[in-house]
């Protein structure tokens, strides 16, 4: 942790002072354990030759090929869809078409994150182990523990459930439950970002300093005190990058989401992929790509504002209180 | 209130480690607070001072002996009960007790964390109250610390974050207060009046213990002195420095011994942190 950056340990120096060194100089230092001269040289060619195996037999399997695309056939095709695509369609209803659905996007995204926070957040608390000192922990066996035990398993069950599934494949159930359009692609994005973000968030409060969950609880607060009180606030930076890069990777999930009828700007795209309207599909593509480094864009600015320094620690001398350093120091 | 001592440890002891196998921190310690007492808490570093104070707020859980403060047996407190005990407890931590990007305001919201009702508290983050403000001004102004209450917690110096955490526990109230080293960070001027606090607080009928490392400062606020070493106690009585020079030596090896003796506070032997709160006065 940062035992190196402890401003207060007042561990005897006078005693080291008297004892270790003097015999640190008569004795030598412990010479540090070093590798073999010389590793296995066999072990290195198996190895390479078994990531090279590796590759091979999967190439294999999907049929890569480098000259596939170079057949006069191919060529012909591709040359056919850049043809097609050059210029890309600009006429002015086909443009209000494609902004109504980047709006859209947008909205699916938006919702989809802001959902799966707060389906998130419930779930992550009871996700969560309890760190922290002993006495709080409920005796095993008893009826306490039982429910907690059960609460535990379940909410993990439900996160794996919601996280091992993709947005594209919980869309294509969502169409099938409340029909086609925007809302199947929002019910999609949360299912999914809500395993995501439930799993972050119990991880991120699971890491909170013991010693700062140990200060809440010695003053009498309950679990749900320390958490809203304590867990929540020395995370909150980090909880908040990690949701706003939730939203990015939706606004991403949310262009695709259209294939599969849910909405957003993916629908126009398969529909001109079906009709060869190539100007169409690479007026789409220029759209999302400005999208998606936009939002990128965005997303910098917040985060960089969010887990920017409060500014003096350092002439404080509070060196260990690097803010990008807190990520890491948690885990 | 009470009849009985605040504090009474009978044979306690405390070991770490699955089903008590590991190090032996303490054992045998049979002490007795009474209310009014300042108890220094003195002894080198491992001595277990440390532990004690865990085992008084109800953190660790007794391996032998018995325990019981305010009359309640702590090995049996559970729930409901072990809350209530702990509200009556105040813990002044070392360090790494306040979220340091929160407000000071938010920190010292925390010592009441364990009586404010949840809806409250959500309240009072949304809306400051007034009353809450002056309270925690007043407490503020006594540690000489005035017009941070806004302020993030990073942004204050070492030692004014100590005295931080000094008001936080001041603010909950209890009873009985552990000080677990409150002026290892701070100057000896900001020492001087973390101690004198506490040394009113004791005048007004609160039983404080307070683990130092400074003697000087121990003999002059202290009623008494609980010397530690080697997680047994080795001197109990009253801050007389004779009777303490006599007693910690003799019972101990030479190493223990020399720990005392340099933690005298002479110049040859200024610990890191001092270097640096020095530094810390200066920039204030």
């Amino acid at each position: 942790m940062r035992a190196s950056l402890t401003p207060t340990e007042t561990r005897p120096d006078h005693t080291t002072t008297r004892e270790v060194v003097p015999s640190a100089a008569v004795a030598p230092l412990p010479t540090a354990p070093g590798f073999p001269e010389r590793r296995s040289t066999l072990l290195n060619l198996l190895v390479v030759a078994g990531v090279i195996g590796a590759i091979w037999w999967s190439a294999a399997g999907t049929q890569f090929s480098l000259s596939a695309p170079f057949t006069p056939e191919n060529t012909k095709s591709v040359a056919r869809f850049v043809a097609g695509a050059f210029p890309p369609n600009l006429t002015p209803p086909f443009l209000l078409t494609v902004v109504r659905l980047v709006v859209e996007t947008v909205q699916i995204s938006i919702v989809g994150t802001a959902l799966a926070i707060v389906l998130a957040f419930p779930l992550s608390a009871l996700a969560m182990c309890r760190t922290g000192e002993e006495l709080s922990r409920p005796v095993s066996g008893g009826v306490r523990w039982t429910a907690r035990w059960a609460a535990y398993s379940a909410s993990r069950t439900v996160l794996n459930l919601l996280r091992a599934v993709p947005e594209l494949v919980w869309a294509l159930i969502f169409v099938v439950a409340v029909g086609l359009g925007p809302y199947p692609g929002v019910l999609a994005l949360a299912a999914h970002s809500t395993g995501v973000l439930g799993k972050l968030y119990a991880e991120l409060f699971e890491s909170v300093d013991p010693r700062l969950v140990e200060a809440g609880r010695v003053t009498g607060a309950s679990e749900l005190a320390v958490l809203l009180f304590v867990r929540v606030p020395a995370t909150l930076p980090v909880l908040l990058s990690y949701s706003l890069f939730r939203w990015e990777c939706n606004m991403r999930a949310a262009t695709v989401l259209g294939f599969v009828g849910a909405g957003g700007v993916g629908t126009q795209l398969a529909i001109s992929m079906k009709l060869f309207e190539y100007d169409s599909v690479l007026t789409l593509v220029l759209v999302l790509l400005a999208l998606v480094v936009l939002v990128d864009f965005a997303g910098q600015l917040i985060r960089a504002r969010v887990l920017a320094p409060t500014g003096g620690a350092h002439q404080a001398g509070a060196a260990a209180d690097d803010p990008f350093c807190r990520p890491c120091e948690m885990g | 209130m009470i009849a009985g001592p605040v504090v009474l440890a009978r044979g306690l002891g405390k070991h770490f480690g699955p089903g008590g196998q590991g190090a032996e921190v303490l054992r045998g310690i049979d002490v007795r607070l009474e209310r009014g007492e300042m108890v220094g808490l003195l002894g080198p570093s491992g001595a277990g001072k440390t532990t004690l104070l865990r085992l008084l707020n109800a953190s660790l859980r007794p391996s032998a002996g018995t325990l019981r403060v305010f009359g309640e047996d702590l090995a049996t407190l559970r729930g409901s009960r072990l809350r209530a005990y702990r509200r009556r407890v105040a813990t002044i931590a070392q360090q790494h007790s306040l979220i340091p990007r929160a407000s000071v305001r938010h920190n010292l919201r925390l010592g009441r964390l364990g009586s404010l009702q949840l809806w409250r508290a959500l309240w009072l983050a949304a809306l400051p109250s007034a009353a809450e403000r002056q309270a925690a001004q007043r407490v503020l102004a006594d540690l000489g610390l005035p017009g941070v209450l806004e302020q993030p917690v990073d942004l204050l110096s070492g030692g004014q974050q100590q005295r931080v955490a000094v008001a936080r526990a001041l603010l909950q109230g209890g009873e009985l207060l552990l000080a677990d080293e409150p002026v290892a960070s701070v100057d000896q001027e900001t020492a001087h009046v973390i101690l004198g606090v506490l040394r009113r607080l004791a005048g007004r009928g609160h039983t404080v213990l307070v683990s130092l490392h400074q003697r000087d400062l121990a003999l002059r606020y202290c009623t008494r002195l609980l010397a530690l070493e080697h997680g047994v106690v080795v001197y109990d009585g009253p801050p007389d420095p004779a009777a303490w020079r006599m007693t910690s030596p003799a019972a101990n090896g030479h190493a223990a011994a020399g720990a005392f003796e340099a933690t005298g506070g002479t110049s040859s032997s200024v610990p890191a942190s001092y270097a640096r709160s020095t530094h810390d006065h200066i920039a204030q």
